[in-house]
């Protein structure tokens, strides 16, 4: 059995984690990290800035520079995540991958024979919105999807 | 939870003051507790079915079978509005025949699951009920730790159903802090 993790950097998924950890030890299955970055996010941020600071003319710069969190902050999460797994010995290795996240995890689930995706019940957002994602993979993918919440 | 009471005092430190458990209600949003970080343990599992389930996910089951004291209640429900429509358009005994297919065919589909359980040592208990699929979900999911709810459930077209509509709606539902999981 192969487990798709997906991780956008919420505690929902982290909890997520957790739950596909117990499975994997179970199962003795193999787990997948995965989490897409969004260009779009972080013009978003950089323009949400700089109409509130009024100083927009520096908005390729805020730009880079909310990138380059975004691609540090997944990457320091992916690797603790990694860590953490590797120390309970459950086969685990990460993909970090740029595009649209529906369409990028659609992809991958699609891709490489995946038993089960596990995702947070939420995203980044407030619960009571619920994780964005669910409705557009939920209609596409025909692999079992397990939300924590 | 003391851990994150700390980060929340730290971070608004300046902000709220005395303020603070207004800002730690108003934000819980976005932030877990421990408590509540770490994962439950899954002793009752409800799967609910309907006529729109038109096969056995083994794969379910086998998943299922990661919990090893859990329970699996199956409810088979038949939608009690439109037995009731039927009743009300055609004859009584229409709307009875209506029923009595259903449950025959709900039968079947819980004698095939329960083989699939029962083949993997997962105990399961079987519910058959008139009523309202969405609704008494709704009702019973909070006594349960996960809900493992069929892609089709509910969706009412068999043949081509991409998502449980219900699905969708019961996402919306379940936004509070309840403390089970779903497998779709």
């Amino acid at each position: 059995m192969k487990i798709l993790v997906l991780l956008d950097g919420s505690m929902w998924s982290h909890k997520g984690a957790l739950y596909a950890l117990r499975i994997a030890r179970e199962k003795k299955a193999e787990v997948v990290l995965f989490s897409v970055l969004d260009k779009r996010d972080s013009k978003s941020m950089a323009f949400n800035f700089c109409t509130q600071s009024n100083m927009c003319s520096r908005i390729e710069n805020y730009e880079s520079q909310i990138w380059r969190d975004m691609r540090k902050n997944i990457n320091d999460e992916m690797a603790q995540v990694l860590l953490f797994f590797n120390r309970e010995k459950i086969s685990t290795t990460s993909k970090i991958v740029e595009g649209s996240a529906s369409e990028e995890i659609i992809r991958e689930a699609e891709s490489d024979g995946y038993g089960l995706i596990v995702m947070g019940a939420y995203g980044r957002n407030p619960r009571s919105s619920g994780n964005s994602l669910f409705p557009k993979l939920i209609s596409k993918l025909q692999v079992p999807v397990f939300m924590a919440r | 939870m003391r851990y994150y009471e700390g980060l929340i005092k730290r971070k608004f430190k300046d902000v709220v003051g005395s303020k603070y458990e207004a800002i730690q209600k108003e934000y819980s949003e976005y932030i877990l507790t421990e408590e509540e970080m770490r994962p439950h343990e899954i002793k009752k599992i409800l799967l609910p079915l309907d006529f729109s389930v038109t096969e056995v996910s083994e794969s379910l089951c086998e998943l299922l079978s990661t919990y090893e004291n859990a329970t699996v209640t199956l409810v088979f429900i038949t939608d009690a509005q439109i037995s009731e429509i039927i009743m009300a358009s055609l004859d009584e005994e229409a709307g009875e025949e209506f029923i009595q297919k259903k449950e025959d065919y709900g039968t079947r589909l819980l004698d095939d699951y329960e083989h699939c359980l029962a083949s993997r040592n997962i105990p399961c208990m079987r519910r058959m009920l008139l009523g309202n699929k969405q609704q008494d979900i709704l009702k019973i999911a909070s006594d349960f730790d996960m809900v493992a709810l069929p892609k089709c459930y509910a969706s009412n077209h068999p043949d081509s159903c991409a998502v449980s509509g219900d699905a969708s709606c019961w996402r919306n539902h379940w936004h509070n802090r309840q403390s089970y999981s779903d497998v779709i």
